[in-house]
């Protein structure tokens, strides 16, 4: 479906609402919005001098993000996602995260059917088959948010999504001949890194870009540190992760695991080690309940345990129905936005 | 006119009649699946079950044709009696299943069983003929596309399965309990009442659904059915009390080599109880010949985690549990979160 990419419709008050997608020159509408909707308080990241900015425009997959403004310029409701460069079974695509979608809660109830309209816009505009659109959209909503894109935006749930989780003194795994390097900074990571990503990743028939560009941009501000498993000069893994509290509680959270078999002692080992340095006590990750090191992370300590979230999709595509991404994409937490 | 474009005006689709169709339906049961199941098993899976009977059926003339079924449970959330009904044994003979026409017999005719059966739930809970608030299934590639597209099927959760290896016989743990091994058709409730509803009552703890676990619901759903045969322990102290139940099927189920622990009935905070029976559990699944032992629990109970720290571990299954809700506040994720379903819930043991 081909829509024109701004139109006025009119709001709940019979105002015209410009429906258009969200330029650079709309930061303070944008962040204005979001302190009203999210109740965001003067140290979130994303009211930080130019977050905004690299969140939405700075990404190297581009922009996903559609909004309904008043005739005073104020935003009344935004859809968005964060979009990635993805591989699928050989195919170039991107996949979308949605994030930030907002109607204006002091005239959020009126606006009901704007931000529908919207979240339809939304979807047409960037939603497609592989060549014509990013052909999934995911998210993991919170129960609200899982409501309105059930019924807005056609989303399915895909999975109720298990941790694992260990105590830093009960891992059982040791590094064995492998060492690993440590890094703060995604760009610093190593020159083989790129290619070493796009062997590591053939296993899998569905996965997220990680080169060096991606991954800075993902973690740009972020405090997480990186460890480089090597074994004789060939990089054998990447782990990264930081202490945070998440679901509930304190834990050092690994964002990526992408760690050839022979490299997992020495990957949990370091996180363990850093854990301890950061003052946590638990390592906790997630990954696909069918992937070979969910079971062999459970041999190494890891118990699995229940989180809040449901993951949730939409395909674009009908090669591939919205479950076919739960059960072949190899994904983990650095995939989303829930720890910046 | 040919066959098929006759059949579709002609068929009548309706409640199935116990009296009068059964014969009929295990007639087509045969055709769809190839073999034969007896009107005593199809009483005893359907008619006997404590929470009532649903079964729609696609009828030309006096033929069975067609069938979209369920097993009811009665389900307590917060206070209320509700009932979930499990889809199962859907079928549509061979002979009616080509057509021009979408949706096919199939669809219109589990449309039709959702609108008898599906509703808001009815005063007091007692109706045991329709109002009910869930139903809910496990179906296969096939059904899950025709149900989510045509049925409003929804997705709850990818089920996840716990895995405990069978190695050397465990010994007896040290625990104030004693297991003993109940036989199902001599579940009663005693001169001091139903001490099975009594433990689930305990069990049931803060989880917000189950379906109602006493002496007439082991009974019938532990009744030998088919080739299955089922074996109930029972934890027990020094007092008599009963502190825990677990449920065995005898034979390979799901996995290769595997034997599945049906259900399992412990208050979250008696440890001895659990020990024991976990143990117990094994020691019978490996008697039977088992190199594991498989559960389904919600990643949600506290017995997730308890049975991971007993050496149970958790793998990937291919089943999903879909559900359509009739009352917007029991949806998937209150499922997800608040229905302890075990495969006593389910008819894949």
């Amino acid at each position: 479906m081909t829509l024109p990419r701004s139109s006025s419709e009119p709001d709940a008050r019979g105002d015209a609402a410009c429906l258009r997608e969200v330029r650079a020159d709309d930061e303070r509408a944008a962040l204005d919005a979001f302190r009203r909707a999210f109740e965001l308080q003067a140290g979130d990241p994303l009211l930080q001098p130019g977050a905004w900015r690299r969140r939405y425009f700075e990404n190297p997959a581009g922009t996903r993000a559609f909004a309904a403004f008043d005739r005073d310029g104020a935003m009344l409701a935004q859809y968005a996602g964060l979009p990635r460069g993805a591989l699928v079974e050989g195919e170039r695509v991107t996949f979308t995260q949605g994030v930030d979608s907002l109607s204006d809660p002091e005239r959020g109830r009126a606006l009901g059917s704007l931000f529908a309209r919207v979240g339809r816009r939304f979807a047409a505009t960037y939603g497609g088959r592989v060549g014509e659109g990013d052909p999934f959209m995911w998210g993991y909503p919170v129960r609200a948010a899982w409501r309105v894109g059930k019924a807005l935006l056609g989303y399915e749930t895909l999975r109720s999504q298990v941790a694992l989780a260990c105590g830093v003194d009960a891992v059982d795994a040791s590094a064995g001949d492998h060492a690993v390097d440590t890094s703060r900074d995604a760009a610093a990571l190593p020159d083989d890194h790129d290619a070493w990503y796009e062997a590591f990743r053939a296993r899998h028939a569905a996965t997220l870009d990680r080169d060096r560009a991606t991954l800075a941009w993902r973690y740009a501000s972020s405090r997480v540190a990186f460890g480089v498993v090597r074994s004789t000069d060939a990089i054998r893994g990447l782990v990264a992760g930081r202490a945070a509290g998440f679901e509930g509680a304190r834990r050092f959270v690994i964002t990526e695991w992408l760690v050839e078999p022979d490299a997992r002692g020495a990957a949990i080992a370091w996180a363990a080690r850093r854990a301890a340095e950061e003052g946590a006590r638990e390592l906790y990750t997630w990954l696909p309940p069918w992937c070979e090191d969910f079971a062999a992370l459970q041999d190494a300590g890891f118990r699995a345990r229940p989180t809040t979230r449901v993951m949730v999709g939409r395909s674009y595509d009908r090669r591939r129905p919205a479950e076919w991404y739960a059960d072949h994409w190899y994904t983990t937490l650095g995939d989303t936005d829930l720890l910046p | 006119m040919t066959d098929l474009e006759r059949r579709p005006r002609e068929l009548v689709l309706r409640p199935l009649d116990p009296a009068r169709d059964v014969p009929s339906l295990l007639e087509t049961w045969a055709a769809v699946f190839g073999e034969r199941r007896s009107a005593g098993e199809w009483s005893r899976r359907f008619l006997d079950n404590p929470a009532g009977l649903r079964a729609f059926v696609a009828c030309d003339g006096d033929r069975v044709v067609a069938q979209y079924a369920g097993v009811p449970s009665r389900v307590w959330i917060d206070g209320e009696e509700h009932r979930f009904v499990q889809s199962v044994d859907s079928l549509v003979h061979p002979d009616y299943r080509a057509g021009l026409k979408r949706p096919g017999l199939f669809v219109r005719l589990a449309r039709e069983y959702f609108a008898h059966y599906g509703g808001p739930r009815r005063a007091g809970g007692g109706d045991a003929t329709a109002g009910d608030t869930i139903h809910y299934g496990w179906p296969l590639e096939a059904a899950w596309r025709v149900g989510k597209r045509f049925l409003s099927y929804e997705r709850v959760r990818e089920e996840l399965v716990l895995v405990r290896e069978l190695g050397a016989t465990p010994s007896a743990p040290a625990t104030d309990c004693a297991v003993e091994e109940l036989r199902p058709g001599d579940l009663a409730p005693g001169a001091d009442g139903d001490e099975i509803r009594w433990l689930w009552e305990r069990a049931l703890g803060a989880w917000g659904a189950s379906a109602v676990r006493d002496a007439a619901y082991y009974r019938w759903r532990c009744a030998p059915q088919g080739d299955a045969r089922y074996r109930l322990l029972g934890a027990r102290d020094a007092a008599g009390t009963l502190r825990g139940l677990a449920v065995l099927r005898d034979g390979e189920r799901l996995a290769p080599g595997a034997r599945a622990l049906v259900d399992w009935m412990v208050p979250a905070d008696d440890e001895d109880a659990a020990r024991a029976l976990d143990a117990a559990a094994r020691a019978a699944a490996r008697a039977d010949g088992g190199a594991r032992l498989l559960a389904w629990l919600p990643d949600r109970s506290p017995d997730f985690a308890a049975f991971q720290d007993r050496g149970w571990r958790v793998r990937p299954t291919p089943y999903r549990l879909a559900a359509r809700s009739f009352d917007r506040r029991f949806d998937a994720l209150f499922l997800r979160e608040h229905w302890w379903a075990t495969l006593a819930d389910s008819d894949l043991a």
